[in-house]
């Protein structure tokens, strides 16, 4: 094939009008590496292709692949992290929504009531809340008690005499201190009489 | 299909599925990992892959969908482009030597490329299937991919002519 030929075959390259025989024929010429300066763009190109179509995968894949479906490395759904994840956030927000949908039915007022049950209600509340104050006043009564320990702690304050007297024995020792420094220049003195 | 077969028919396209993902995800480690999920979706319709006229055509189609839908979750961080190495050592004359010096540019243009185009460039240009080929597996008409094809390809030559003009 001549150059003249490459070159047309070029152009309808670029128009997307080759046919992939044409397109072997180009990447063909262009890897004998003779060719004209102003075609070294798509001489890299087409030296690109090719290069690239040897890539593979790394060696171990096949490897992977077969264990997966020999069946050794088939991991359960449900051993995934992912499910748990998933998981446990939809069965807490079902219990969350169970939960919520029956207590508030609970509460819900299904039915009006006559000025009487109201009434009626109003005045049971009332003795109950005032049975349970008074219970509360009976059991509060014991905790006046305390008062007599807050007295009881008064005598504490006497410890400070305790100190006084301390201070006391304090000076003392030191005078006897000082007695004991004259007794021990009295031993110096017999030390220079004895020889 | 048994295991054996299997692995005879259907486990040999790897090599071609892995290229793909790795031009539409541009990450080596991701592609792989997709390819292998895509291996274990065939095992699963094993008894299906008699039916198809291609099978492989079938794990292209799988493949550019799972990478496509990997790219819109929301929990993809896209890829860096990374550095290219020639998988293959060339003992070629000094032109193939300057070719090669190019190689790693071409990568990087092409993947900046939109994805339709990449893809198309790829099928075409590196696995050299026909267009109707293309066209079963991308569910385009052959005109289109024919006119994503060709600005593919002038974009990468105008990038590179203007890469050459600003070296000289």
């Amino acid at each position: 094939m001549n150059i003249e030929e490459i070159k047309i075959l070029t152009e309808k390259y670029f128009e997307g009008l080759t046919s992939v025989e044409e397109e072997r024929q180009l990447k063909d010429f262009f890897a004998s590496g003779d060719f004209p300066d102003e075609m070294k763009s798509i001489a890299s190109m087409l030296g690109y292709f090719e290069i690239e179509k040897e890539v593979t995968a790394s060696e171990d894949f096949s490897h992977k692949v077969i264990r997966q479906i020999e069946g050794e490395q088939v991991i359960p759904y449900y051993q995934n992290r992912r499910f748990w994840f998933y998981f446990t956030g939809i069965a807490a927000s079902i219990l969350f929504l169970v939960t919520f949908f029956f207590e508030s039915r609970n509460h819900l007022p299904n039915k009006s009531y006559t000025a009487k049950e109201t009434q009626l209600a109003y005045l049971q509340t009332r003795k109950t809340l005032a049975f349970v104050s008074e219970k509360f006043n009976k059991g509060v009564k014991p905790l006046n008690e305390i008062g007599k320990i807050e007295r009881n702690t008064e005598v504490l304050g006497q410890i400070s005499k305790f100190n006084q007297g301390l201070t006391q024995v304090n000076t003392n020792v030191l005078k006897i201190e000082s007695g004991m420094d004259d007794i021990s220049k009295l031993s110096k003195f017999n030390i220079i009489i004895e020889p | 299909m048994t295991t054996e077969e299997f692995k005879k028919r259907v486990l040999p396209i790897k090599d071609k599925l892995f290229r793909l993902a790795r031009r539409i995800l541009n990450d080596v480690e991701e592609s792989e990992d997709v390819i292998q999920e895509v291996f274990y979706r065939l095992w699963v319709r094993k008894e299906e892959l008699e039916n198809y006229r291609s099978i492989e055509a079938f794990a292209m189609v799988i493949t550019k969908n799972m990478c496509l839908d990997k790219i819109k979750s929301k929990h993809y961080q896209k890829a860096e482009l990374a550095e290219w190495n020639a998988p293959v050592d060339y003992h070629s004359p000094q032109k193939i030597i300057e070719i090669k010096e190019d190689v790693s540019n071409i990568h990087r243009l092409i993947q900046q490329l939109p994805e339709l185009q990449r893809i198309i460039v790829q099928m075409r240009d590196v696995e050299e299937l026909e267009f109707e080929e293309i066209a079963g597996i991308l569910q385009m008409n052959l005109n289109a991919i024919r006119v994503n094809l060709s600005r593919a390809r002038k974009t990468i030559r105008e990038q590179l002519i203007k890469k050459h003009e600003y070296e000289y």
